[in-house]
């Protein structure tokens, strides 16, 4: 029998029974839909958090100090223009900010907001392109110990609206004291950039942080490599720096060694690498279950398959008297299982594209097509579809003619 | 053309075993009009399911034109009964959803004829048993003597040897019987060997030859009388 009557006598059945294909379709289409969208969405986002990240320039360098983790002499010394002066002395190191973050409440027309405040030095804005005031000016050396703010894009937004807050006085509650910043800037958009969200920030001067809040706190600092290929080095010089520095203190005080390491050297190289691969296990957890319901897809097709057969007991009797081999009946309900995987499979595919376009509109991605998992996702539902037609498609041929002629 | 030596056939039914054939020897020469009568459950139509190829014997010997039918496989059986075997049965057996036209064309598909001419000879075939004008009906739309008809269309469409009918007339009326009958007996005089299971004598009295089955086994063996 010729492939393209099979494939005709497969429409006709599958054509009989409108509703049972439709749902059977349905099956693989949500199992195919679920992964590709899946895949399309997790890429979307890696390819997102990849731009952020890169965004920060793949020559920067974070670092963390952990205060709680710090002997309190180590931790004195932390934000120390001596420490920042001796990391900007290692040879592979460019640039040396420190930052201190902390929260506090500004308060406009008696309205309080809790904002994030960032205590940075000038150099700060210099780390990012295109971070540069859209309104006045960035903070600058001058600024040190005075009570000034810069304020993100966002944050001018949310708290001042339309109106031009240059020059406004801004009260701000840190650690219990009010204390009224005088706003001389507002950064333009930027976006995230590493883990932070540079427009939803209010930057104030470093040492007019750390007095506010006290000196036991999250710090960090931001550095930069010389050059990109001098990233890794830069980043073991400068643990090695942290390590000279903690030991020190260690030796002046005789505190304990401390369990913890207390701080966190993180190149952006490694921040990808880090997010690809917790990504990477959740892209298998919520493909396992993609997967399942595909599985189960297959299963719905066997089982229309299964009464199928038992339906067309008689068809199947009458085929074989009039001289179908088994062989023709097999292949017959092969296709029909085929049929209905790949055209469930097709569809899937349009509908998981569909799902993770809508997706990456909503949570803003950038929707990424990607060729290789489709065609794994089609490739599959084609395997599933000669998986579980298998069986249905063995029992029909091996029915015995008389006796599937006499089946009522 | 058929030679069938000790042929037995049992069934499982259930715990025992149904014994249809008993040992049956029967020679049919090519251009024969063979009649099997006999009582119900005598193993007529199990007799013309073997001669059929639909059965393979469980012991003894069928040949069809000197071929051993135990020992052809289920592909080649299938083979056997597309090429050579024209079969119609009591119910008609047609494809519920398919056209006349198409039920007829059905054996050519399984032969692999090129559908241009599949359909050209499936409607000489619907011609030759004189239903032309039915072709685009379906089965649900004929009267039984019609859907026969159309049975018997799709048993002549690869040109067969050997005719054989299940009881063919038992759902007709007399007078579609009749007809019915005469295309049997015109197509025997064309040239084919025909066999046909029957209860009614008038078709027994048609044959050149009656066979009569009692409890598996031939009781009597000759010609009809007329």
């Amino acid at each position: 029998m010729q492939f393209l009557e099979m494939l005709r006598t497969a429409i006709g059945a599958l054509r009989a029974h409108k509703l049972r294909t439709t749902l059977s379709i349905l099956g693989i289409v949500i199992g195919v839909g679920s992964v590709v969208a899946i895949i399309a969405l997790v890429n979307g986002a890696t390819a997102q958090m990849k731009e952020q990240i890169a965004g920060l320039g793949m020559r920067t360098i974070t670092i963390n100090l952990f205060p709680q983790a710090l002997s309190s002499a180590a931790s004195a010394r932390a934000l120390t223009s001596e420490l920042t002066g001796e990391l900007l002395a290692a040879p592979s190191v460019s640039q040396v900010v420190p930052t201190s973050s902390t929260r506090g409440q500004a308060i406009v027309n008696g309205v309080s907001y809790d904002e994030s405040l960032m205590g940075v030095t000038s150099a700060y804005a210099e780390l990012f392109d295109g971070f540069s005031p859209q309104d006045g000016r960035f903070i600058h050396a001058l600024d040190e110990d005075r009570a000034v703010a810069v304020l993100g894009a966002t944050v001018a937004q949310s708290l001042f609206g339309t109106e031009n807050p240059i020059g406004r006085m801004l009260p701000i509650q840190i650690s219990g004291q009010k204390v009224g910043f005088q706003v001389i800037g507002v950064m333009a958009e930027r976006g995230v950039v590493g883990y932070q969200d540079l427009d939803n920030m209010v930057y104030i001067p470093l040492s007019t942080a750390l007095r506010l809040s006290g000196s036991r706190q999250f710090t960090s600092y931001v550095a930069q490599a010389a050059s990109e290929g001098a990233v890794e080095q830069a980043a073991s010089e400068i643990e090695a720096i942290l390590d000279r520095m903690i030991a020190a203190s260690r030796t002046s005080q005789g505190t304990r060694a401390r369990s913890r390491t207390p701080y966190d050297v993180r190149v952006q190289k490694e921040a990808i690498q880090t997010y690809e691969e917790s990504v990477g296990t959740m892209t298998l957890i919520l493909g396992g279950v993609g997967a399942i319901s595909l599985l189960v897809g297959g299963i719905g097709i066997m089982n229309i398959l299964l009464v199928s057969v038992t339906e067309r007991t008689r068809e199947i009797g009458i085929r074989m008297a009039i001289g179908a081999r088994p062989r023709d009946v097999r292949t017959q309900f092969l296709i029909e299982a085929v049929l209905t995987s790949s055209i469930g499979g097709v569809l899937g595919l349009g509908f998981g594209w569909l799902c993770a376009w809508l997706g990456s509109l909503f949570a803003d991605w950038p929707f990424v097509v990607s060729v290789y998992p489709a065609l794994l996702a089609c490739g599959f539902s084609l395997l599933i579809g000669l998986t579980f037609g298998l069986y249905p498609a063995l029992r029909a041929a091996q029915l015995d003619p008389v006796v599937a002629l006499r089946y009522e | 053309m058929i030679e069938l030596r000790g042929v037995t056939k049992d069934y499982p039914m259930g715990e025992v075993v149904y014994h249809a054939l008993r040992g049956v020897d029967l020679t049919i020469g090519e251009r024969e009009f063979l009649a099997i009568t006999g009582p119900s459950g005598s193993g007529k139509s199990t007799l013309l399911h073997v001669i059929g190829a639909l059965h393979r014997p469980t012991a003894g010997e069928a040949l069809f034109e000197g071929m051993d039918l135990g020992s052809l496989s289920r592909d080649e059986l299938a083979r056997l009964r597309n090429q050579k075997i024209g079969f119609v049965f009591q119910q008609f057996y047609l494809l519920p959803r398919a056209t006349a036209l198409r039920n007829v064309e059905l054996p050519m598909v399984y032969s692999g004829v090129r559908p241009v001419e599949r359909r050209k000879r499936a409607a000489a075939s619907l011609d030759r048993v004189g239903l032309s004008e039915f072709a685009h009906h379906r089965p649900t739309q004929l009267s039984g003597g019609q859907a026969q008809r159309v049975a018997l269309a799709r048993a002549l469409v690869n040109s067969p040897l050997l005719l054989l009918g299940d009881e063919p007339t038992g759902n007709l009326d007399t007078q579609t019987t009749y007809e019915i009958l005469q295309l049997f007996v015109s197509l025997h005089d064309e040239g084919r060997t025909v066999a046909i299971v029957t209860h009614e004598r008038e078709i027994a009295g048609q044959a050149t030859r009656e066979v009569v089955l009692r409890d598996g086994r031939i009781a009597e063996d000759g010609r009809a009388i007329p």
